[in-house]
């Protein structure tokens, strides 16, 4: 223990470690002197006091500590007569710090001020927090920081002002990317169902500047469970049940029966041959991703169904039972001449018999009883075209022979007149396509005639035809799926659901029965191509295989689990057993009664509901991921603007 | 007694309700993301004080004679508040290395303000406990002293003992060996890490040359042991003394880099990031 003596005030100097300066003697650890340096760090020591005049006498003023008055005392001129030679301070490890700290917070101000002032480069590097993501990286190295955040002038106003400025960068990121919906709405708004909610921003879930790879669409689970109400921690754990149709939300768009083809038509012993081997002999797995689409009619149901087309005629006219004969029978034979029946008749008349050339006289006056060829009622389609109810010959009769007078004299015109009058636009020429007028006016003459019309042959490659009492249409047998002419009426059929006209409304329900019927419709569209309500109170004919829109938010990769192997060691990619991991057909479903009406909502599918606890199977803590983002999406169709391409060269 | 221990009770207590609350707003930083906020600014802010509170410290330092609580106080929450930073800085960055040139500097800035903080810390809980097992309390300043008053006795030994005994025999020894010692510390590093490297080498010294001296000689070497060995223990405080003082150089000047870097970071993010 050191001598607390040592410390007394008369013993030793006080020391202040808070000084700028030490003694330099010390510092070279010599015996520093008493009275150390100056504050300015001068040598203090070079004598050992500073003597004081008292009086008129100098005395000495060395401290105890250092010795007390000395015995030469002070000299005449009131200098110390004790010298020594000079040291040179040294700072103080407190001042020593001091500088360090004030030079290191000068020298980064310094550094920041060279690096803004240099270069535009250098500028950059010294504010921007960090490189962007590759895609982005690329198109903004043309302009720069601008590309995204709102220029400020570069002078120090700019960068104020700017600092109280809120930059709202979601309008720039929209220049370049696209969504199905809005862009500031809980997931674009883009379902009905999805709520409206606060005004979102593009930063709020993507972040920038954290370098070239990073991901900047990662979303945690926890994020999704902000806005929803059903909150998940991990598919297995907690997610919700599917739908009671999941995947499905609506029939789908091509009829096809799987229950009754696998259990009943691929076993007949006609087609039993023609039967496809699997699945994927009818559904296209090469760009299979949610949806796995059938391969088209060509390549699968042609097989069997190949004369079904052709098989189904539309009835354009069909000549009705009339109650009497308002036609001006001289008129129509000057027109058209006379028929066989007139033509004998007259040839017998000029053979001289009296009888023979009465009753041709009666028969051109039309004096003698009227007895109608025809006990049909009028076809569907010319019921709505005329606006006449086809089973009425009270009022149908004095227009459709009327009708026939103007099928005489200008052919197919007025039926196409009208048909353009009912679609409200020039359609005609797409739907009487291949029809020849004088096929119109030959058939209307014998009508016009009272005798049914006698084609010169059979219809044997299809087209427009008439046939006794009617005009029809029959779809080539050329093979040819797309009909353009049957596809065309099944058009018109379907647009008539938005006739405005109250008196043809009932008609063109009637036609579009017609047209558009499972059984006997033209062409047979609509026994494979359902007919759905289009949501805008219009019916339409879902001629393509329709993509699922249901569960937008959803996705599945058919093509990445098709590598796997499922639970029971089945690989999926096996379309003889892989398949029905997933997809097993409900045999109890009325599959086929679902598309009696036009409600597409209104169905049961061919395939049982697939159950959560078949994806958990594998998506499970502890093996597959099971975040919500591995099967849900946040944006609705995003895409992205061409323009940002273009802006990046 | 009792008073200073209601002080210590009291200071703890609101430093306790501090760490809580950081601890508690760290938490709610944590789960800002998940509820599509973003903490980067609640954060940034929060850091901002932080820092300055910390820095605080300093000027407390300076200020001694102002009642604001007690500099072991101030201390303490020097290093709790700096610890709790770092957890905060990870909270704001979301990484540990951060991209960009200037988040690199800014995070390397923060990594060694915080490393030799700790390290400051740990010296600063260590260094005491072995000066007072020294049995010796000297004050860093006056060691220049101590030892040139050291070096006077020991020399003022050798002369009397040159004078009495005639033999010039200790004189060499100490002209060739001893002066090295005691012309300034040594050791330095030995004694950092707790080594008995000094005293062996006095022992070493003082069986070299006894048996070449007389009885009277050899009582003034056993006086010359006393004040080496007595140096030794000086030395020893210079050592751990220098430490506890040098790291400082380190820690404070870093910190004033990283409070540049800061408040250049602010602007930044404020005129890019709003």
């Amino acid at each position: 223990m050191m001598d607390p003596e040592k410390f007394r005030h008369d013993s030793s100097r006080y020391e202040r470690p808070n000084l700028r300066y030490r003694c330099g003697r010390g510092a070279k650890w010599g015996d520093p002197c008493p009275l150390g340096p100056t504050t300015k760090g001068q040598c203090g020591g070079t004598s050992e006091c500073h003597p004081a005049k008292v009086g008129d006498r100098f005395e000495c003023r060395r401290p105890a500590y250092a010795g007390g008055p000395c015995s030469d005392g002070p000299k005449s001129d009131g200098a110390c007569s004790q010298h020594r030679p000079p040291c040179r301070p040294r700072r103080t490890i407190r001042s020593v710090r001091g500088i360090l700290a004030v030079g290191a917070f000068a020298l980064v101000v310094a550094i920041i001020a060279v690096f803004l002032t240099v270069s535009p480069s250098s500028s950059r590097a010294i504010t921007s927090a960090g490189p962007l993501t590759g895609g982005h990286a690329n198109f903004t190295a043309k302009s720069g920081c601008v590309s995204c955040h709102t220029p400020h002038n570069g002078d120090v106003g700019g960068w104020v002002l700017a600092a109280f400025r809120e930059d709202d960068l979601t309008p720039n990121c929209l220049t370049c990317h696209t969504f199905g919906g809005d862009p500031r709405l809980g997931h674009n708004a883009a379902a009905e169902t999805t709520p409206r909610g606060r005004e979102t921003s593009c930063t709020e879930c993507h972040t920038e500047h954290k370098g070239e790879s990073f991901d900047i669409v990662m979303m945690p689970d926890e994020a999704c469970n902000a806005c929803h109400k059903t909150r998940v921690d991990g598919f297995s754990v907690n997610h919700p049940q599917f739908g009671e149709t999941f995947p499905h939300a609506q029939r789908t768009s091509i009829v096809f029966d799987h229950t009754s083809h696998f259990a009943k038509h691929f076993l007949n012993e006609r087609v039993k041959d023609s039967a496809p081997e699997n699945c994927t002999t009818c559904h296209e797995m090469a760009d299979a991703v949610k949806s796995v689409k059938p391969r088209n009619f060509n390549e699968t149901c042609v097989t069997c169904h190949g004369d079904a087309i052709s098989s189904r005629d539309l009835v354009l006219l069909r000549l009705p039972e009339f109650s009497e004969n308002l036609l001006d029978k001289q008129k129509v034979m000057g027109t058209c001449g006379p028929t066989l029946d007139q033509w004998n008749m007259m040839m017998e008349a000029m053979s001289g018999e009296e009888g023979d050339m009465e009753e041709m006289k009666s028969m051109m006056t039309g004096e003698e009883e009227f007895e109608p060829v025809s006990t049909e009622e009028a076809s569907a389609v010319s019921a709505y075209l005329l606006g006449m109810a086809p089973d009425d010959p009270e009022t149908y009769t004095k227009p459709m022979q009327e009708f026939l007078n103007r099928l005489i004299e200008e052919g197919s015109a007025p039926i196409a007149e009208l048909i353009d009058q009912r679609a409200g636009k020039k359609v005609s020429n797409r739907l009487l396509a291949g029809l020849n007028p004088e096929l119109v006016r030959r058939v209307a003459c014998a009508w016009a005639s009272n005798v049914e019309y006698s084609p010169p042959n059979d219809p044997e490659f299809g087209g427009w035809y008439g046939d006794g009492l009617e005009l029809k249409y029959r779809p080539p047998s050329s093979g040819n799926h797309s009909d353009p002419v049957a596809y065309e009426w099944a058009l018109f059929a379907a647009a008539s659901q938005g006739e405005k006209d109250e008196v043809l409304v009932d008609f063109a329900e009637v036609m579009r029965k017609v047209v558009l019927s499972r059984t006997e419709g033209v062409g047979a569209c609509t026994k494979c191509h359902a007919v759905s309500d289009d949501g805008k109170g219009g019916l339409e004919i879902e001629w393509r295989y329709r993509e699922t829109k249901a569960n937008p938010f959803t996705r599945f990769d058919h093509q990445l689990h098709l590598t796997l192997v499922n639970p029971e060691g089945v690989n999926l990619v096996d379309p003889s057993a892989g398949c029905r991991t997933c997809h097993t057909v409900n045999d109890q479903a009325q599959y086929q009664a679902s598309f009696d009406g036009s409600d597409p909502h209104d169905f049961q599918s061919n395939f049982a509901a697939i159950k959560k606890e078949t994806c958990a199977q594998c998506h499970n803590r502890g093996q597959v991921r099971q975040d919500c983002k591995t099967c849900h999406s946040y944006h609705f169709k995003p895409g992205f603007d061409l323009r940002m391409a273009k802006d990046a060269k | 007694m009792r008073a200073e221990h209601a002080i210590s009770i009291r200071y703890f207590t609101l430093l306790g309700i501090f760490v809580a609350a950081i601890i508690a707003f760290t938490l709610h930083a944590i789960e800002m993301p998940n509820h599509l906020q973003r903490p980067e600014f609640l954060t940034g802010y929060v850091m901002f004080g932080l820092m300055l509170l910390v820095a605080l410290l300093n000027v407390r330092k300076k200020l001694s004679m102002v009642p604001i609580g007690r500099a072991a106080y101030w201390l303490a929450g020097h290093a709790f508040f700096g610890v709790m930073l770092i957890g905060l800085y990870f909270v704001h960055t979301q990484t540990i290395w951060p991209e960009g040139g200037y988040e690199r500097a800014f995070a390397m800035m923060v990594y060694l303000v915080t490393a030799s903080g700790l390290a400051g810390y740990a010296l600063q809980r260590i260094s005491p406990r072995r000066l007072a097992a020294a049995d010796l309390e000297i004050i860093y300043e006056r060691i220049p002293a101590e030892l040139a008053e050291v070096r006077r006795k020991v020399q003022a030994i050798v002369l009397e003992s040159t004078k009495e005994s005639g033999a010039d025999t200790l004189g060499r020894h100490y002209l060739e060996s001893l002066s090295w010692y005691f012309r300034r510390p040594r050791f330095f590093v030995p004694h950092l890490f707790g080594l008995q490297a000094g005293q062996h080498w006095i022992r070493f010294q003082v069986q070299t040359i006894e048996r070449y001296l007389s009885a009277a000689e050899r009582a003034q070497l056993t006086k010359i042991e006393g004040l080496a060995l007595y140096k030794d223990k000086i030395d020893l405080h210079y050592a751990l003394q220098s430490v506890m003082k040098y790291w400082l150089l380190i820690h404070v000047p870093l910190a004033a880099a990283l409070l540049a870097l800061m408040f250049w970071h602010i602007i930044a993010v404020n005129v890019y990031a709003r």
